[in-house]
Formats: structure tokens, sequence, C-alpha cells
């Protein structure tokens, strides 16, 4: 017996595979990488500094992109982004999230490999595969 | 596309819990994804597809024909011709029944899929798919 649930528009999840699903999820959840990433976020949720040097580099990023987009960009606006990234990545909370986050991206596509080995084909593009193609 | 393999590597001994967790879940997940409508009817259509003579000249016609343009299309030189002609082989493979089956079944297998990394990716709070295909449609 398989009952199915809306996932989204195009697909319905059978019971067996959702429960797979949620126990690789839960699985990761529990890896050392993710364990790292979810404290290095943690860490970051409670420094109210750390989270507003983000918030300042993500507003003079987006002052650059636009100024950029008008034709307008100083060598002003690219030292302030400069000094900006420079100030949130020697942060220690903000490097140790950096750090936490790419070491996750690297072991993902571990466990994709592993997926897709035992699959045949790429889990991961055929998850990523837009419909009608790129 | 190959058979699903019946065991996931064994676990290297002295390796934390945690990865031979993720391991054991890895094929748990990749048993059940293998028994699923979807799953049947993309391997059906790919090895109908891989032993359709006409459909795999049609595929070839169309991808030399995309080679050979290629430094014209990065440039965005290709004339009108050059383009309506690879445009009438491109129609001429999809026009092939096997391979109109082969690219329906692959959506479906594409939209479980995605179903799939969507709950993952909620899981972790990164996306799965994401971050194992940073280069995806540039």
């Amino acid at each position: 017996v398989v009952e199915e649930d809306e996932t989204d528009a195009h697909a319905t999840i059978s019971l067996a595979v959702r429960t797979a699903a949620e126990a690789l999820g839960a699985a990761l959840e529990g890896s050392a990488p993710v364990a790292a990433l979810r404290e290095a976020r943690a860490r970051l949720d409670a420094d109210e500094r750390a989270r507003g040097m983000l918030k300042y580099l993500a507003e003079t990023d987006a002052e650059l992109r636009r100024r950029r987009a008008e034709g307008t960009l100083t060598p002003d606006d690219i030292d302030r982004v400069r000094a900006a990234q420079q100030e949130a990545w020697s942060d220690p909370v903000i490097a140790a999230l950096a750090e936490a986050q790419q070491t996750v991206i690297g072991y993902l596509p571990e466990v994709n490999g592993l997926i897709s080995e035992l699959l045949g084909w790429d889990f991961a593009a055929m998850a990523a595969a837009a419909p009608g193609g790129c | 596309v190959s058979r699903v393999r019946e065991t996931a590597p064994e676990p290297v001994a002295g390796e934390p819990a945690w990865r031979s967790d993720v391991e054991r879940a890895a094929k748990d997940l990749v048993a059940a994804l293998s028994e699923t409508p979807e799953f049947k009817a993309f391997e059906q259509a790919y090895l109908r597809f891989r032993d359709d003579e006409r459909a795999q000249q049609a595929l070839w016609a169309y991808q030399e024909e995309q080679r050979s343009l290629q430094p014209l299309l990065m440039l965005g030189a290709v004339s009108d011709d050059q383009r309506a002609e690879l445009d009438r082989l491109r129609e001429a493979w999809m026009a092939e029944s096997s391979v109109a089956g082969y690219l329906e079944a692959q959506a479906s297998l594409s939209a479980l899929c995605r179903g799939i990394d969507q709950l993952l990716s909620e899981r972790i709070g990164l996306g799965f798919a994401a971050a194992c295909n940073p280069s995806c449609c540039g």
C-alpha cells in the first residue's frame, strides 16, 4: 500500500520514499559537518555585533550593485565594500560560520556521489534539472 | 543508466558512526527510489532511447551541428540559416517517439528528485542539490 502526499505542483512522493528521505535528512543532521554548521549559526544568532556586520556588508554590497547598474559606481564604493568584507571575515564568529558552511558544501557532494553511484545517474543534477532543460 | 547496485560501499573501519548512518540512509533512499514508478519508467525509457538507432543518429546529427557552431554560438554570430538548421535538427531528434518518451520520463523523475531534495534541504538548512551543482545553468 502506498500513501501519497502532494509535495509540490509536479511531484507526489510515496510514503516509502518520503520516509527514506527524512531518515537521510536526519542522518545528515546528525553528521559532524552539519552539526558544526548548526552550532556556528547558533553562535551567529547570539552575536548581535556579528549580525550587524553581516547586515552592513549586505547593504553596502547591494548599494554597490545598484550603483554599478546605474553606472554611478566610484572607487570609494568599492573600497567601502572591501572594508566591510575584511571586517566581517576577520570576525571569528563569521569566519567560523563560513568555514562550517564550506565544510558542509564539501561534504554533500560526497553523499550525492554515493547516492549517484548506486543509482547509476547523478541525483543532484536530476533534482536540479529545470523542467524543459537548462 | 545502470541498475541499482545491491549494496552501498562498506564503511571504513574506525570511521565515525555518523558516516555509516548517512551511508545506510543513502542506500535505503536509493532502494526506495528504485521501486517508484518514475524510476522504473525512466529506466525503461532510457533503454528504449538507447536502442533506438534512428533517435541516436538524430541526436548525433544535432550534437555535431551544435559542436561545429559552438564558437559562433558563443559569440552570438550564427546566421539565420545556421540557426534554422540547428533548430531543424533538434526538432527532428525530439520528434522521435523514444526521445519524447525519454524526456517525459526524465521530467517525472526529475520532479520526484526535486521533492526529495526539498526534504533534505529543509532538514539540513542548506540546498542539497544546489551545493552539489554549483555551476548548474551557469
